[in-house]
């Protein structure tokens, strides 16, 4: 017995040292990648336009066509399910970092203003510092969604996959980025197919005042620091751009903005909805046309195809120049 | 409470700790309570269910052997007891396919957690009982903790009366070998379970839900993780409640001895499920005549045994059908020593067992024929292997850029286990160097979401 208890405190005490290391310092790994904070504060690449958003973004803009136009100029920062909350303090980490930059471009993702906060991407974990940790820990405490499940999830088991399998695994996932860009091929799909995916279910659709918060505190930060922002919505299937829960939510979210004067860009259904409702604001001249009902460029209900990425972001492109 | 594998570990680790505080003599009644409050806590619903069964058939249990060796008295109510089992068994548990396959117009029952398993173990008991091979019972307490024994109440193994019986009659003692044996199994259970088991469970549940979505490569790929899902979910909880068992100061044997490296259908179910494959030998196929009537009657033997076999996993054809394919494999195998089989003989015989033993574990996971026939067609006939292919196969792990590095952890996992097995096969077994290696993927890979046991379905 007295060999195994000695065992059993070795492996503890390594682990815990293993935890702690990581925490802090497997960030490091990452300053090279090419997608990620990392890779922005540690100065390997800088950028004057910052995508910053959920994976409508990594899916939805074609870094390609990016480059094209203006080479070296954009940065994709994309995490799954990202969410104001987290934006914000990533956003912060960034400035912290003096990261300079002159237009933020955040996703205007009607579906993550509506969630209570929830980090469903755990490579932020890997991507930011400690003290950015734990003040995601902060907003989950804050909300009561921090149980120790989450806590053991968020501090010791995130990424382990990531770290121990690093030399071939990251090999392979960073030929897939491009400036944080996806540069893999994804096939559009039918309309079948994309009908008899799961649906997106949310338990309710009201704008959450937390993250109604936090694009406030977004819009702030970028003011004292001299940066235009954006809010994008990228395009949806039209089975989700014409849904009613959708367009409500996409009207609160407009609302703010246009009380806030933030620019946004819009779908063209979600323009002709706010029309409809509002004629003195011309809505439709925010609204970048794609349609929403070519299967071809979608590979689900939300995200985008390579053929709807290219042709949504030559869209947007002139949308935003002009 | 719901059973997930961390209430239970709580529960366990909190009665151990009130088993070794109080005397000897009051530890049979600790482990009889804990038991009770165990059921209580996962079913509160049919404990009255199972206490009814115990009263039964330890009744039963005791006019049995008041009436001498296979006097008619004797019989009647052997046969009274395992009717009244087998009548609560099959109430609760086939009620739902005679109302399903008969278009019946009642409402469907719920099934009692652990029912498969305690009434098998009673049957054995009261069957022991009549057959002198055990001497009655005289000690309800002891009797219902044998029953009710929570770390096997749910998902087995199903012991024999004299293993828990026995040792609460000799008093239960702290015994250091058997203790450490216990965290030895334990830890490599926890193991299995949290950390193979319940990562590629998210993975074949994806697969198996919707095999017509992804590339033919995944659904092979779900099958062979199914398999292995399937051994460490249920071996794993074997091993920790043999684990656990031992803890408490109880032998007990192993219900899984590395099923995977069997080299014919005899010797996997040699290995396989243990409890359950001896309970049926001894229950069932030897009472029926074994092999000693001829070839014909042992061909039905093994069918009905392995019929029976399919039936005790569920109310399902599927179940069935996948007890006669082991049936019809086992009887054709003939007696062979496979520790004298040559090399290339070896590696060839388990490739075939194992490809014998994984379309059975299709036929147990597909619950009907139309998708049985749908998955072999797309597996079979549309299976193409590219760069494509791979990634789309690879993604369901976590649908991020994190799959490639889940499905790599998972391999490395699974050499982990290989390796591991492959030494305990050879006699080589490094279990310090394996607690090791189990506590450090415990503590930095485990999955900590509430997944259930495959096995307490059963």
């Amino acid at each position: 017995m007295a060999k195994l208890i000695k065992i059993f405190f070795l492996v503890l005490i390594t682990c815990l040292l293993l935890i702690l290391a990581k925490n802090e310092f497997a960030r490091f790994l990452t300053k090279k990648s090419p997608y990620g904070i990392q890779t922005l504060i540690s100065k390997t690449a800088s950028a004057e336009n910052i995508f910053l958003g959920s994976s409508m973004f990594r899916q939805g803009i074609d870094i390609h066509v990016l480059e094209n136009k203006i080479p070296n100029s954009s940065w994709i920062l994309a995490y799954n399910g990202n969410q104001p909350v987290f934006e914000y303090i990533i956003l912060k980490e960034l400035l912290d970092n003096n990261v300079q930059f002159k237009t933020l471009y955040l996703d205007m993702y009607a579906y993550s203003v509506i969630a209570p906060p929830k980090v469903s991407d755990e490579r932020l974990f890997l991507h930011t510092n400690f003290s950015t940790k734990l003040n995601f820990w902060k907003i989950l405490k804050e909300n009561n969604l921090a149980s120790f499940n989450d806590f053991f999830q968020m501090f010791v088991t995130s990424n382990n996959e990531i770290l121990w399998t690093w030399p071939l695994n990251q090999k392979l996932t960073d030929s897939r980025y491009l400036r944080g860009g996806n540069t893999a091929f994804n096939p559009g799909n039918t309309d079948s197919i994309i009908r008899s995916l799961p649906p997106v279910i949310m338990e309710n659709y009201n704008f959450r005042q937390e993250q109604k918060e936090a694009l406030l505190k977004i819009k702030e930060l970028c003011i004292n620091n001299r940066i235009e922002l954006v809010l994008i919505e990228t395009p949806k299937y039209i089975e989700i751009a014409l849904d009613s829960n959708y367009l409500k939510i996409m009207q609160e979210y407009v609302e703010l903005a246009k009380a806030e004067n933030i620019t946004f860009s819009l779908s063209e259904t979600t323009a002709q909805f706010m029309q409809q409702l509002d004629s003195n604001f011309n809505y439709l001249e925010q609204a970048v046309s794609f349609n929403s009902s070519d299967p071809e460029s979608f590979q689900d209900r939300i995200h985008l195809s390579s053929k709807g990425r290219k042709i949504y972001t030559e869209k947007i492109l002139k949308f935003l120049t002009k | 409470m719901q059973f997930s594998i961390y209430l239970f570990l709580l529960f366990c680790f909190t009665t151990l700790a009130i088993f070794y505080l109080f005397p000897k003599k009051a530890r049979p009644f600790i482990l009889f309570t804990s038991s009770f409050l165990f059921y209580g806590l996962c079913d509160f619903r049919f404990l009255g269910l199972l206490i009814l069964e115990i009263l039964l058939t330890f009744f039963i249990a005791n006019e049995i052997s008041k009436h001498s060796d296979n006097s008619k008295k004797s019989k009647c109510y052997l046969v009274l007891g395992i009717l009244s089992v087998l009548g609560i068994l099959a109430g609760f548990k086939y009620f739902d396919f005679f109302i399903e396959h008969f278009s019946l117009s009642f409402k469907s029952v719920l099934l009692p957690l652990g029912i498969s398993y305690y009434s098998f173990k009673a049957i054995s008991y009261l069957i022991d009982v009549f057959k002198k091979t055990r001497m009655v019972e005289t000690s309800f307490v002891s009797y219902a903790t044998y029953i009710s024994f929570f770390p096997h109440l749910i998902c087995g193994p199903i012991l024999r009366s004299n293993t828990i019986t026995e040792p609460i009659k000799k008093g239960l003692s702290y015994n250091p070998n058997l203790f450490r044996q216990g965290v030895l199994l334990l830890t490599s259970g926890l193991f299995k379970k949290i950390v193979i088991a319940d990562r590629i469970a998210a993975y074949t549940n994806t697969i198996f839900n919707s095999p017509e979505s992804f590339p033919s490569f995944a659904l092979l790929l779900a099958l062979l993780l199914f398999a292995l899902q399937l051994y460490c979910d249920f071996g794993g909880y074997s091993e920790i409640a043999v684990g656990i068992t031992k803890m408490f100061g109880i032998s007990c044997e192993d219900n899984f001895k590395r099923p995977y490296f069997a080299l014919n259908i005899r010797d996997f179910w040699r290995r396989w499920h243990i409890s359950l494959s001896s309970w049926l030998r001894d229950y069932i196929y030897i009472p029926l005549g074994g092999n000693r009537k001829g070839n014909a009657r042992k061909f039905f033997n093994t069918l009905a045994t392995f019929g029976v076999c399919g039936i005790w996993h569920g109310n399902a054809l599927h179940f069935i059908l996948w007890g006669l394919w082991h049936g019809v494999f086992n009887s054709l195998t003939p007696k062979q020593d496979v520790t004298k089989f040559s090399l290339p003989t070896k590696i060839l015989a388990f490739f075939l067992t194992f490809s014998i033993v994984l379309f059975g574990w299709l036929l147990f996971r597909i619950e009907s024929f139309d998708a049985l026939r749908l998955f072999l067609s797309h597996l079979i006939f549309d299976f193409s292997l590219n760069i494509s292919a791979i990634t789309n196969s690879l993604l369901p792990f976590t649908y991020a850029n994190t799959c490639m590095a889940h499905f790599l952890t998972t391999l490395i996992f699974t050499f982990i286990l290989f390796i591991q097995e492959y030494l305990q096969e050879k006699q080589k077994d490094k279990e310090y160097l394996f607690f090791g290696i189990h506590l450090f993927c415990i503590f930095l890979f485990c999955q900590t979401g509430n997944s259930p046991f495959l096995y307490a379905n059963f």
